[in-house]
């Protein structure tokens, strides 16, 4: 562990999810920066952030446009998109899309795959 | 013997030489020569007249000379003589001077010398006559002279040989009476006397041959009253010689009141009033003045005059009488006839239809004829004042009397005529329109003698003319009221007349008085008449003007504010006996807003058709007992015939038709059906099938109402009939598309209820994963962070526990059971669902506010579902209004008719098709116990309820959703 902590924010309209990933990321040595929707993340701004972990069905501001979103304030931030609609998730899996869990995901497959983005 | 005397100068001479001595000598005077002078005169002609007037000038001059020279007793008697010369001059003067006097000669022959004047006297002549005829020619002039009576008298007249002829003497007044008196004839051989012995009448006789020389005739007789002479004429006029005068007809004298033979000649009604006279004046002396009727020769009683005066001796004795008779016949006819005429003249007067009067010329009133008294009741009395002047008071009425009596007295002071119209009072105290006119009568110098006035009735002519003149007003005004146009033409087409409102709808200046009537009338027509009409207008007129047929057309006339109005005009001409045209009566009726309303009419009588015809739909009417009577045109079309095209014999119009259209399977219910509406009166409404022209069946919907008067009673039905084959075929379509439809969205909602389920149970699960790593991490690390991995281990027991309660919701979810139901209140489900949602509520500080009706019934639920129904839409509005981040959800239940409804209302931002999302796969949350909005319908569905959403007007969505009261199992889902 480097003295540097990576700073992960998370959006997700479910409280539940939102609690276990930030347990989860802190478990993994990061900085967790918990978000209810992607209004409150926007809001606070994406300064700061090394990596963004977002659900994609939100009511209003949902996961794909967020990412769209960032990828033009940050193009250098790795977004990460979960999902538990699995319809959606065969869509994006079959474009092989490796930033993309689908509920319930491996936890360890998830820090790994953090671990790889912060990495590159 | 007097006429042959009179009829022969020389004999006439002698015998008036004779008596004037036998008078000179008897009497003891110069006067008897008067005679004898006289018939000189009579006879003298040219030179035998000077000398005898110088002779007569000598002897008066002398008498004269002798008067002024010699006192005394010769003084008196030159003077006497003087007279006497006097007195024969005058005679000589009157005889010759005056030839009307004497006769006319009445044979041609007789004007021997031109230019001698006609008459008696002529002393040319005077030689002519046989002596004995002079007397009696001279007495025929005069008795002619002083009676009037022409005197036809023969005497002999010497011809040239010497020998004597009988010829005939007429001696005519010198003036004419306009009374007829037959000439008195005397003829040579008349009977006539003297007396054999005169007697004591001598002196009697003289004087009576005095009278006679001067007027023709003369008698006397004695104191007894017999006569003793006659003047021959006399005789010869009453056929009576002195012996027949004479004759005494009876025992007694005369005198002694016996019948004298003279008695016969008189007229029986004045024979003894002249007997009497006579004999009084014989017993008395007094004079005998008389008129009676005389027995002419020619058998006619005269009037005659007679008077006579007595004689006496030196004793005062009567020695006898003389007179003379005069002829008054002439005067007493010409005073009858005058009398007559008056009283003709009056009877003019009485008769004459008017009044007539007549006053001085100072205006007094002096006659009023008999019809005025009689009409007026007036009298000269009523009409005249006190002071004698004319008083109209009881005349005229009092209106008018101020008037009359000014104008008259105007008329008495100036002369003018008078002439005045008034109401004069009728003797029954009525008063009447009369006129009465008045002239004055004016002597030589201009001075008024009298005014003559005549006063005629004129009130019937006054009343006509009021009468007619107001029958003329009332007529004008009437013809003026009308409210229609009224003219009139000349044959030959000219206007003239237009009453009033006509003139006023022209607009016409009366007040030009450079045209006449007629060219301002046509003038005002020919431009008031619109230029479109003009033609045609004046072509008929004068086709009608020339035929003399009835005129009759409607046209545009511009009134006086330039606005054209359309006119009904006709005009009929009025014949005289002879059948041509006197004038032509028109009249012009104003029918613009008749037409007007008509067009109106027909424009709505073509709309209302065109919208019947071009209605998509087709249209028909029945008669009450259900006979068609019209059918529109897309009807007819569609049908491919008319309305009369299938009557048929036996067979009503109506059972015809329907057979003809109907489809058979249809027919006996349409017939049955319709059958009965026409006995109720009930609307009908049937779908059938009908046939179209072509043959084939189309399905139709037919419709029909009764359309009813006032009084209730159906006059007419009216039908619609639809062509519903599209709409048919359609429903079928439809209807496979709807169980294909239903069929797909069973397999979708299994595909999202599925979806559903896995994301409801994989949020926990993938919240227990990431927490099992978590906590596997925590417990891994060096040193172990056992604080948090209890914690997280926690977590993990609580998020398990979640997912087993989505698998328990899921299955009661599908645990349709109506056993599962209950009756229970829905706002305590109400109240635990938002218990369950308040602590996320808080969270999104968002207010939830209940506002549930008081005494709803219980309903029979699955409260678990409901209970799903209300968390989920309570879930929704909060995230609905997430961006706020603030504000109310405002939940309301009340009751609905025979549901229960319940509105949950957010303020959000609305949604943007509020019925898709209920669609499956519309919506795409992730959390929560999103199950969707299609379970939540399905759910309420179940119960018999309906849910949908709504915008609000102030922002926002509402999810309403109802639940019956008395709940209806569907056992069938």
């Amino acid at each position: 562990m480097s003295m540097h902590k990576y700073v992960v924010a998370v959006v997700d309209d479910d409280p539940r999810l939102l609690e276990s990933l930030e347990d989860l990321l802190e478990s993994a040595g990061y900085a967790v920066r918990g978000f209810p929707s992607a209004t409150a993340l926007t809001g606070a701004g994406l300064s700061g952030l090394d990596l963004l972990i977002t659900d994609i069905g939100m009511p209003g501001f949902d996961g794909f446009e967020l990412r769209d979103l960032v990828n033009r304030e940050r193009p250098d931030l790795p977004v990460f998109l979960i999902t538990g609609r699995h319809e959606i998730a065969d869509q994006i899996r079959a474009r092989a899309v490796e930033s993309f869990f689908c509920k319930p995901f491996d936890g360890q497959a998830l820090l790994a795959a953090i671990a790889r983005a912060l990495h590159q | 013997m007097i006429a042959a005397l009179r009829r022969t100068p020389a004999a006439l001479m002698v015998v008036t030489l004779a008596v004037g001595l036998a008078a000179c000598w008897s009497t003891g005077t110069l006067f008897g020569v008067l005679a004898p002078l006289g018939a000189l005169f009579l006879y003298a002609r040219g030179y035998w007249l000077l000398p005898l007037w110088i002779g007569l000038l000598i002897a008066f001059a002398a008498s004269a000379l002798v008067a002024l020279l010699y006192p005394g007793a010769i003084r008196d008697a030159a003077l006497s003589l003087g007279a006497f010369v006097a007195v024969a001059a005058c005679i000589g003067l009157l005889l010759w001077s005056d030839p009307s006097r004497s006769g006319r000669w009445p044979a041609a022959a007789q004007r021997r010398e031109p230019g001698q004047q006609d008459g008696l006297g002529p002393v040319s002549e005077h030689s002519a006559i046989h002596p004995d005829d002079r007397p009696a020619i001279a007495q025929a002039a005069a008795y002619a002279f002083w009676t009037g009576v022409p005197q036809v008298t023969s005497y002999r007249l010497r011809q040239p040989d010497g020998s004597y002829h009988w010829t005939e003497l007429r001696a005519e007044p010198g003036y004419g009476v306009s009374v007829d008196v037959d000439a008195m004839v005397s003829r040579p051989d008349d009977r006539w006397t003297v007396a054999e012995s005169l007697g004591a009448t001598v002196e009697a006789v003289k004087a009576a041959k005095v009278i006679e020389s001067l007027h023709g005739k003369a008698w006397a007789f004695d104191a007894m009253g017999k006569f003793t002479y006659v003047t021959p004429a006399a005789q010869v006029a009453i056929d009576m010689a002195l012996e027949d005068l004479n004759r005494r007809l009876g025992e007694r004298e005369f005198i002694d009141g016996g019948e004298a033979g003279w008695m016969r000649g008189v007229h029986p009604d004045d024979v003894d009033r002249a007997a009497s006279t006579l004999r009084h004046c014989l017993k008395t002396g007094e004079p005998w003045n008389i008129e009676y009727r005389m027995l002419r020769a020619t058998g006619q009683y005269v009037w005659h005059r007679i008077s006579a005066r007595p004689t006496r001796d030196d004793e005062g004795r009567i020695t006898g009488w003389f007179g003379t008779s005069i002829d008054i016949d002439v005067y007493k006819k010409t005073e009858a006839a005058l009398r007559a005429r008056e009283q003709h003249l009056e009877q003019l007067i009485d008769t004459v239809p008017a009044m007539i009067w007549s006053m001085t010329g100072a205006g007094h009133p002096v006659y009023l004829n008999r019809r005025m008294m009689e009409v007026t009741g007036a009298t000269t009395e009523t009409v005249t004042a006190p002071d004698g002047s004319l008083t109209l008071k009881k005349m005229i009425h009092p209106d008018f009397l101020d008037l009359a009596e000014r104008t008259f007295a105007k008329s008495v002071m100036t002369g003018v005529p008078y002439a005045i119209k008034y109401l004069q009072r009728r003797a029954d105290g009525s008063y009447r329109w009369t006129e009465t006119r008045a002239e004055a009568l004016r002597d030589e110098a201009g001075k008024i003698i009298r005014w003559y006035g005549v006063s005629v009735d004129i009130h019937d002519l006054i009343t006509t003319q009021t009468e007619l003149h107001l029958r003329k007003q009332e007529l004008t005004r009437l013809v003026d009221l009308v409210p229609s146009f009224l003219w009139r033409l000349t044959p030959a087409g000219a206007p003239n007349f237009f009453n009033r409102r006509f003139i006023d709808f022209l607009g016409l200046d009366e007040g030009n008085h450079e045209q006449s009537q007629t060219e301002q009338y046509a003038a005002a027509l020919k431009a008031a008449l619109h230029p479109d009409d003009a033609g045609r207008v004046w072509a008929e007129l004068h086709d009608c003007l020339n035929s003399g047929r009835p005129f009759a057309m409607r046209y545009r006339l511009r009134r006086h504010d330039g606005v054209y109005r359309w006119m009904d005009g006709r005009a009929e001409p009025l014949l005289d006996e002879d059948g041509s045209i006197i004038q032509w009566h028109g009249l012009s009726h104003d029918i613009d807003d008749q037409l007007r309303v008509e067009d109106a009419l027909r424009e709505s009588e073509q709309s209302l058709r065109q919208l019947v015809e071009t209605l998509p739909a087709l249209i028909y009417c029945a008669a009450p007992n259900g006979d068609p009577i019209y059918r529109s045109e897309k009807l007819r079309e569609f049908l491919g015939f008319g309305l009369g095209d299938k009557d048929e014999d036996g067979s009503t119009r109506l059972a015809g038709t329907l057979e003809a259209i109907i489809h058979p399977d249809d027919l006996p219910d349409v017939k049955e059906r319709y059958g009965r509406s026409l006995a109720t009166g009930s609307p009908y409404a049937m779908k059938h099938r009908l046939r179209r022209a072509d043959g084939a069946f189309r399905w139709v919907e037919t419709r029909t109402a009764p359309m009813r008067n006032v009084e209730g009673e159906i006059v007419q039905w009216n039908g619609i009939c639809f062509e519903i084959e599209d709409q048919v075929r359609a429903q079928e379509a439809l209807t496979l598309t709807q169980e294909r439809l239903a069929r797909a969205a069973q397999a979708a909602s299994l595909a999202e209820l599925s979806a559903s389920i896995a994301h409801e149970v994989n949020q926990p699960l993938a919240a227990v994963v990431a927490n099992s790593h978590a906590c596997q991490r925590w417990l891994t690390s060096d040193p172990p962070n056992l604080e948090r991995a209890q914690k997280t281990v926690e977590r993990i027991i609580r998020d398990a526990n979640s997912a087993a309660d989505v698998v328990g919701r899921v299955r009661a979810l599908f645990r349709q059971t109506v056993e599962a139901r209950s009756l229970c209140q829905l706002d305590t489900i109400l109240y635990e669902a938002r218990d369950l949602m308040s602590e996320e509520a808080t969270r999104r500080r968002i207010r939830i506010e209940i506002n549930v009706e008081a005494g709803l019934p219980p309903l029979a639920l699955d409260r678990i579902q409901i209970q799903q129904v209300l968390v989920n839409l309570i879930r929704n509005g909060m995230e609905a209004m997430e961006s706020a981040q603030r504000g109310a959800l405002h939940i309301q239940t009340m009751r609905s008719g025979a549901f229960v409804r319940t509105e949950v209302r957010d303020m959000g931002e609305g949604i943007g098709a509020p019925d898709k999302v209920f669609e499956p796969f519309f919506s795409t949350k992730s959390n929560g116990m999103g199950m969707g909005l299609a379970i939540s319908r399905t759910i309420v569905e179940a119960h018999g309820g309906r849910l949908w959403a709504e915008n609000n007007e102030d922002g926002g969505a509402t999810f309403l959703f109802t639940l019956p009261v008395e709940a209806k199992a569907d056992h069938d889902r």
